[in-house]
């Protein structure tokens, strides 16, 4: 069996938290550990400092360890007439996989008109768009993905963290049924028991992805939630893999 | 009269879509009629500190118009050895901190050692009170003896404290930017005196001319107005 | 030296904005209790001396914080003691009665040019019933009504603008930190003006608005005597805009709104 994938993590410092091992060596020793053979990450540095700098660093780590590390790339609403340019320059770079919103650290709606060149370029390009998800969120929240999911419906559209902290991953069977074509992600440091479960029993198992959320957190404590969960093994391995394969269409690949 | 601003930034602002650009820095200081700002890279407030400084250092050897400041994040700070002293050596004139941006408050004893650290380094540091005055009583209460404490973003509600604070604190200074009540410069200077007031006016983010005018049309003699604008900022980071 | 000695003999305005006229529709009589300022009406002269500002409406402090009928009637004894000061009349309409009674005795006084509210003050949003009752005389009495607006008074403001789609209204603040959604609001609501005082001055804030919702609809206000008049000023001349749109804003728009040239 081909090893697990990670569809979520990050790369490097962050001003507001301390990372001490946040580097792409870092990471491949711990996905070495874990068993784990791809990750997708995008770079802190994106998201709190420059985008541009950011993208950098991660297309230098995918250049580092080519099969092992794939990247997401920042898109930042700010700087509107730069998004689809930066996109498109990260498209051509080894290792690029789709593109990360996060509308907290921009305070940006998702839905706002500000990331539509963002959007547009995802759909033209038909390749996933992952968006830091907190449900009751105002600028990231359930209301937040009905609409962008509606305005663009040609888009892959992952959400992370089950939706926030406890009881949250409730809210995303909801939404799943609304919109069967979003991903939903499990990264992330306080969900209550039972939330994998409770997703596959509810029929998501074919959309769940395993995501660590590195170096933010530890992945040991984020893949064993997903290798302890009461679940069926073939659920079990699409999420630890099958299911990012299809998303990030890998299945072809020789492995 | 010169004018120098203690309070200047530049990089890439993530939470909306103002400029902060360096050249947007350069322009704002030229329209304020200011000789110097002593500047800090935002690299170095939102990312990594050690980055930041290090961007700073290298734009303001290309722009003799800014003065370095360096900044340090307490979150980040876990290492041996003084990071002040290496800053001093480098070059660095002022330490700037941003709490509010980062997530932390001046409570914590990481940020009490950079504060011990700068008083052996002789470097001052600059903190922001905003309208909480209470951050600038713990300044008071924590900042070793001969730390120059620089009580930044000094607004109107926390004007009072900081005065008091000043009276006991003979080595800390306040900036006289966002001073806005109408008299509270004046006030401000009758009581601890127009040599510990500088100009700090968070540039570019915010319109710069209108505080070097209300220093210019104060009640201020001119002498005191000099000080205030440029000669006391001078003094402070060692003749510039 | 000699330069700066000079200038400060000539006012703000005529050395910043030469030959154009200011007028600050935002401006306070009475205490706030900072160090520096008195807020007594000979200070204000003082302070429009030095700025050269050509005409402030003021509304008063003690009626906002805490007495609305002698604060009201502070304004009053200070409108007649320079021809440069125009009043506004507070209301609170917790007081129920009293208020709509103060908007009745006002509204026709020929110096008294607009109603003021401040919902951080009374608690109540400006579209509670009980404030709609007074907005409603105030609407008939054809004062333009001004209003303390801050982050979250947005959907409010917005609603009783709708309600009164005739009533000049001025959001001072214009929503505060908020005030690109206080232009996406306006730009729907052509009877609402925004202030954009507040006592940070945003670099680039003057220029947004003037972009997403245009200069006729911006107008100029200090907070004075809580805030030092010529920061905003300042702010003002350093703004990128037209001259054009900079004497509307400075003046233009506060002559037509509070129809100054007929009085």
């Amino acid at each position: 069996m081909s090893g697990f994938v990670d569809a979520h993590a990050h790369l490097g410092a962050h001003g507001d938290f301390l990372m001490p091992r946040g580097g792409a060596d870092d990471l491949v020793r711990r996905m070495d550990a874990l068993g784990v053979e791809r990750t997708a990450l995008s770079a802190n540095a994106a998201f709190c400092s420059d985008f541009r700098l950011g993208n950098d660093q991660a297309a230098a780590a995918a250049a580092a360890h080519p099969g092992r590390i794939f990247f997401y790339a920042v898109a930042n609403p700010h700087y509107p007439d730069g998004m689809a340019p930066e996109l498109e320059r990260c498209a051509g770079l080894p290792g690029f996989v789709g593109v990360k919103l996060h509308s907290t650290t921009h305070n940006v709606a998702l839905d706002s008109s500000l990331y539509d060149p963002a959007w547009s370029w995802a759909r033209e390009r038909g390749c996933p768009v992952l968006v830091h998800f907190w449900a009751a969120h105002g600028l990231c929240g359930s209301g937040n993905v009905r609409k962008a999911a509606a305005r663009w419906p040609g888009v892959k559209l992952v959400l992370a963290h089950l939706g926030g902290f406890g009881e949250a991953w409730r809210e995303l069977l909801p939404l799943a049924a609304e919109h069967p074509r979003l991903w939903f992600d499990t990264c992330g440091s306080r969900h209550a028991r039972g939330a994998i479960e409770g997703l596959v029993a509810g029929g998501r198992a074919g959309r769940l992805l395993y995501g660590s959320d590195a170096p933010w957190i530890d992945p040991g404590s984020q893949i064993g939630k997903v290798l302890y969960a009461d679940i069926p093994e073939g659920a079990r391995a699409a999420i630890l893999g099958g299911n990012a394969r299809r998303l990030f269409g890998w299945e072809e690949a020789k492995d | 009269m010169r004018i120098l601003d203690n309070h200047c930034l530049f990089g890439r602002w993530m939470k909306d879509d103002r400029d902060v650009s360096l050249k947007k820095l350069l322009s704002a200081l030229r329209s304020m009629g200011a000789e110097h700002g002593v500047a800090v890279s935002l690299r170095g407030v939102f990312y990594d500190h050690d980055a930041g400084n290090a961007e700073t250092l290298e734009v303001c050897r290309r722009h003799r118009e800014l003065v370095p400041a360096a900044t340090i994040n307490p979150q980040h700070y876990f290492g041996r050895g003084s990071l002040p002293a290496r800053l001093v050596r480098q070059g660095f004139r002022m330490l700037r901190f941003f709490p509010n941006l980062q997530g932390w408050t001046p409570q914590g004893v990481v940020f009490e050692r950079v504060l011990g650290e700068c008083a052996k380094a002789r470097l001052p540091v600059a903190f922001p009170i905003g309208k909480a005055s209470d951050l600038a009583s713990q300044l008071c209460r924590i900042a070793p003896k001969g730390c120059r404490v620089v009580l930044s973003d000094v607004y109107y509600g926390g004007l009072a404290e900081c005065i008091e604070v000043l009276r006991r604190r003979p080595e800390f200074l306040m900036e006289a930017g966002h001073t806005c009540v109408p008299g509270g410069l004046e006030v401000a200077c009758r009581e601890v005196g127009a040599g510990r007031v500088v100009l700090g006016t968070n540039q570019p983010l915010e319109s710069g001319l209108g505080a070097v005018e209300a220093i210019r049309r104060s009640e201020l003699s001119s002498r005191d107005q000099a000080a205030v604008l440029g000669g006391n900022l001078s003094r402070l980071l060692g003749g510039i | 030296m000699a330069a700066r000695a000079a200038a400060r003999t000539v006012s703000a305005a005529a050395e910043l904005c030469p030959g154009m006229e200011v007028i600050d529709v935002h401006a306070h009589l009475g205490r706030w209790g900072y160090p520096g300022s008195e807020g007594v009406v000979d200070e204000l002269r003082r302070l429009l001396d030095r700025s050269g500002f050509s005409k402030v409406i003021i509304s008063s402090g003690m009626a906002i914080a805490y007495d609305v009928p002698g604060g009201n009637a502070e304004v009053a004894r200070a409108v007649e003691s320079d021809e440069r000061i125009y009043g506004s009349v507070v209301f609170n309409a917790r007081d129920g009665k009293e208020s709509r009674e103060q908007v009745e005795r006002y509204a026709d006084h020929p110096r008294f040019v607009a109603a003021k509210y401040h919902p951080a003050y009374t608690g109540l949003a400006l579209n509670a019933a009980e404030n709609l009752k007074v907005i409603e005389l105030i609407a008939r009495k054809k004062l333009p009504l001004t209003f303390h607006s801050w982050t979250g008074d947005g959907a409010a403001a917005a609603e009783v603008a709708r309600r009164f789609p005739k009533l000049p209204m001025i959001w001072f603040h214009a929503l505060a930190t908020d005030y690109r959604k206080a232009a996406e609001l306006a730009r729907d609501l052509p009877n609402v003006y925004l202030d954009y005082v507040t006592s940070t001055q945003e670099r680039g804030k003057v220029e947004l608005l003037v972009e997403r919702l245009g200069a006729d609809r911006l107008l100029f206000g200090t907070d004075q005597s809580l805030f030092e008049p010529i920061r905003p000023l300042g702010q003002l001349i350093e703004a990128e805009i037209c001259e054009r749109d900079r004497r509307k804003i400075l003046a233009g728009n506060a002559r037509e709104l509070f129809r100054f040239d007929g009085r």
